[in-house]
């Protein structure tokens, strides 16, 4: 069979990148242009920053991505491209290029949604990973447990009612005086606490064991923090981010393995930002360890916002025969299941 | 020698081609503010009309601004795409220059004037230097309307700004001459246009009120020919005005 190649664009938030990737798993470059140091003086990404410093990178980012590979436009089969979830502007930015890119070259557009290809970078890391699977997104903007079905296929077991993981994340560390992104500094933070220090809640939701509620500890979180202070005590930053990170990687942990085991499943799959956590990691991989489960996560860059997992998931797409048309519009909101 | 030029600065989604001797189609909706879904389609339904590919183009050119922010980001990923694609030039042309081209030829000064909303405005003052004389002295003989006629263009007698309607009034006025409104902002502010201005004044119709890429690709023409011409990398927007955040961070003390 003649190989597929797929040139990747991924510009939701505040990672420029480009990449190609053969049949799905086999990346040949993954440029990420990140402006990380921008944003952090703003304490977050500034959407109107993100979305010029998209328009600034992005032809180079893609060039590049072509120049690793050892590629020319001609090389490429389809052109695959985040149209959501996300920053409108930022968004806009990637879609408007890729459309142009593949009208200009006559080749095929595939819109990706940006989750999927968050989950579909545990194929790019395991190349013997194939659905079924339980597969746990945790990022900035979703908490959902789904059952990976097929390629691009799945079915949303639970999701937050709230916050997202990475927001209640991004909520404390700003609590703890931590420095944009807060997620890893957290991490970082709590392998100096004790995790048991302070037992904040775990919340469950009432008739829906598989969803999650995160505004709950978040607020129990900064309560502690302003009753510290209020006493004249300073609050020990490392056990507040170990017991937080621990109360939140519980939650998710316990129901992960629990799904598993209801729908039959031995193997398990991170996905998202979150998914680079430390502490997930671990706690993941002991629960799973004790039940004879499978995990699986990907490496930090594939964990990060990057294109080789968006032209992974459009590659799937592709040999399905999806394509987007010309009017493809970048959709901020858009939904798990809806693409 | 064939242009595409874009124009998605504002309300306006607009395209068209142009050589030398002629602006060969347009098509302009000034209807919403769907560009990101209607521009390329529009673009795609152009050229086919004109039995064209995007491929036959030796560049592409783009009202580069200042204008609705996403507007202009929606124009500049396509054209850059387009000029990646195919390794051809991008020509970027000044948005308020593209919109005072649409007034022919005049001694008055011609104030084209972009909403950005709150009374402020993304304005510019420009006018016909030189080159208006010359076409006027030949007005009774066949040059009038041959070569020299179609390549005249207004020039920025002051570099484009982002204010308030009333100080652009009060420089307006500074000049003592007569002055052409038009774009959006002179349909807005007409009221307080006609309460600041102190020299004579008169509103463009509404078929000269808005940006059109006709415009912008007759301006793309010359400046290609002149060798104005960019690789798609180095093109951004012109967006006059730094973002609210880095606004309010420049206030901090």
């Amino acid at each position: 069979m003649k190989d597929i190649t797929i040139l990747g664009i991924e510009s939701s938030c505040d990672e420029t990148a480009a990449a190609v990737v053969v049949n799905g798993r086999d990346v040949r470059s993954n440029i990420i242009s990140s402006q990380i140091d921008i944003h952090r003086m703003y304490g977050g990404v500034v959407p109107e920053i993100a979305s010029r410093k998209h328009i600034e990178n992005i032809d180079p980012v893609v060039r590049q991505a072509l120049e690793t590979a050892g590629m020319t436009f001609n090389d490429i089969d389809a052109i695959a491209v985040t149209y959501g979830p996300g920053l409108v502007g930022a968004l806009l930015v990637g879609v408007a290029h890729a459309k142009a890119l593949a009208y200009a070259l006559n080749k095929p557009l595939i819109g990706v949604h940006h989750i999927e290809g968050h989950i579909s970078a545990n194929f790019i890391q395991y190349k013997e990973l194939e659905p079924p699977f339980i597969c746990m997104v945790v990022s900035g903007g979703h908490t959902h447990l789904i059952k990976m079905t097929g390629y691009g296929e799945y079915e949303i077991i639970g999701k937050t009612r709230d916050d997202a993981a990475g927001e209640a994340f991004d909520k404390v560390a700003r609590a703890l005086e931590l420095e944009y992104p807060g997620g890893p500094k957290i991490d970082k933070l709590a392998k100096t606490g004790d995790p048991h220090a302070i037992e904040f809640p775990r919340a469950k939701v009432e008739n829906a064991y598989y969803d999650f509620s995160f505004s709950g500890v978040k607020s129990a979180v900064l309560n502690y923090i302003n009753s510290c202070r209020m006493k004249g005590v300073e609050p020990d930053k490392a056990d507040i981010a170990a017991s937080f990170q621990n109360c939140l990687v519980d939650s998710i942990v316990t129901r992960t393995i629990a799904a598993a085991k209801e729908y039959g499943l031995s193997k398990v799959a991170l996905a998202g930002g979150v998914a680079a956590n430390s502490g997930l990691r671990e706690g993941m991989k002991n629960a799973c360890d004790k039940e004879n489960i499978e995990l699986y996560y990907p490496a930090p860059v594939l964990c990060t916002d990057n294109a080789a997992m968006i032209a992974c998931a459009g590659y799937y797409e592709y040999i399905k025969g999806k394509r987007s048309g010309l009017s493809l519009n970048a959709v901020p909101n858009l939904k798990l299941g809806e693409a | 020698m064939r242009i595409l030029a874009i124009e998605a600065s504002g309300m306006v989604a607009s395209c068209a081609v142009a050589d030398e001797n002629a602006i060969i189609g347009e098509f302009t909706i000034n209807n919403k503010k769907t560009h990101s879904q209607t521009l390329l389609p529009m673009v795609d339904e152009l050229l086919k009309r004109l039995e064209m590919k995007v491929s036959d183009m030796d560049a592409f050119a783009i009202s580069k601004g200042p204008g609705s922010f996403t507007g202009l980001r929606i124009g500049s990923a396509t054209v850059k795409g387009f000029a990646l694609a195919l390794d051809k030039p991008v020509v970027e042309v000044p948005t308020l220059q593209a919109l005072a081209a649409d007034i022919a030829q005049t001694e008055k000064l011609i104030c084209p004037l972009i909403d950005a909303r709150n009374e402020n405005v993304f304005a510019g003052i420009y006018s016909y230097k030189n080159e208006f004389a010359k076409i006027k002295d030949d007005v009774s003989g066949d040059a009038g309307t041959g070569t020299e006629f179609q390549n005249v263009i207004p020039e920025s007698i002051e570099p484009d700004m982002a204010l308030d309607i009333r100080t652009v009034c009060g420089k307006l006025n500074g000049y003592g001459r007569e002055v052409i409104f038009l774009g959006d902002g002179a349909k807005v502010y007409r009221s307080i246009i006609e309460e600041e201005m102190k020299t004579k004044y008169c509103f463009a119709g509404n078929n000269n009120l808005m940006p059109r890429a006709a415009s912008c690709a007759f301006l793309a023409v010359r400046y290609y020919n002149e060798g104005h011409i960019i690789k798609g990398d180095l093109h951004a927007p012109e967006y006059l005005k730094k973002s609210q955040a880095e606004r309010n961070l420049g206030k901090q003390p």
